[in-house]
């Protein structure tokens, strides 16, 4: 497997293999790089970084939203999710974008508008869910920092510090 | 950009099988009543404009807490 190295304003020079590259074809709303990494710093941390591949300044904090939302549904119309090519045997995951501040407490996530990812193929979108979610919604409203049960996707999830060239 | 100007209860068809009818106005405001297949997404563009401000708040907020997360 091919073998790149990524350079990153936050994290230093990343070295990964094209399997770790998550693909977001039509990029993000707004944002419109097409290939990204997910990293974390910690095994069990709630939080990763979805870092663009492609602008070593861009990385957005996500979560998965059924950590803190156990009743998160993703009810996403189906045209929304053309280009994946999601079949009945694949896995989908979602993550949403958090809007981190320096307290902890006052960090928000989007919930209106995840980022679908095909396990499969790594290939992702972000879409507008059916159900009219917050945009800016408080994130501990249901769930404190103890309550957390944490599963990472079943996504390649680059360990920082084990990547760095 | 495709100009048409429509009256109350009059209807725009876009392909096959989307009608978009104007159901109202009142003051300076429209009501639109779209009808599409299932599979088609219609949201309000300040939805989009509203996603498009978190991605970018959260992608600005990095510097500053890239070592808390």
């Amino acid at each position: 497997m091919a073998h790149r190295v990524i350079p990153t304003s936050n994290f230093g020079d990343l070295r990964v293999s094209d399997d770790q590259l998550l693909h977001i074809p039509r990029g993000m709303i707004g944002i419109p790089d097409t290939q990204w990494l997910l990293l974390t710093r910690e095994p069990n941390s709630p939080f990763l970084w979805l870092q663009s591949a492609q602008d070593p300044d861009r990385a957005l904090p996500v979560t998965m939203p059924e950590v803190f939302f156990p009743d998160y549904h993703l009810a996403v119309p189906s045209q929304a999710l053309d280009g994946l090519d999601i079949k009945d045997s694949d896995t989908v995951e979602a993550l949403c974008v958090v809007r981190a501040t320096e307290q902890l407490a006052d960090f928000t996530i989007n919930l209106r508008g995840p980022l679908i990812f095909n396990a499969s193929s790594r290939t992702g979108a972000q879409v507008v869910t059916a159900i009219e979610y917050p945009v800016q919604q408080p994130l501990w409203e249901q769930r404190g920092i103890n309550q957390l049960d944490v599963t990472h996707p079943n996504l390649p999830v680059i360990r920082l510090g084990e990547a760095t060239a | 950009m495709l100009v048409i100007q429509r009256r109350p209860e009059e209807t725009i068809r876009i392909g096959d099988d989307i009608t978009v009818r104007v159901l109202g106005i009142i003051g300076n405001s429209v009501k639109i009543g779209i009808d599409a297949p299932r599979s088609i997404t219609v949201h309000r563009e300040e939805v989009y404009e509203a996603i498009q401000r978190e991605n970018e708040a959260a992608a600005r907020s990095t510097k500053r807490i890239q070592g808390l997360l």
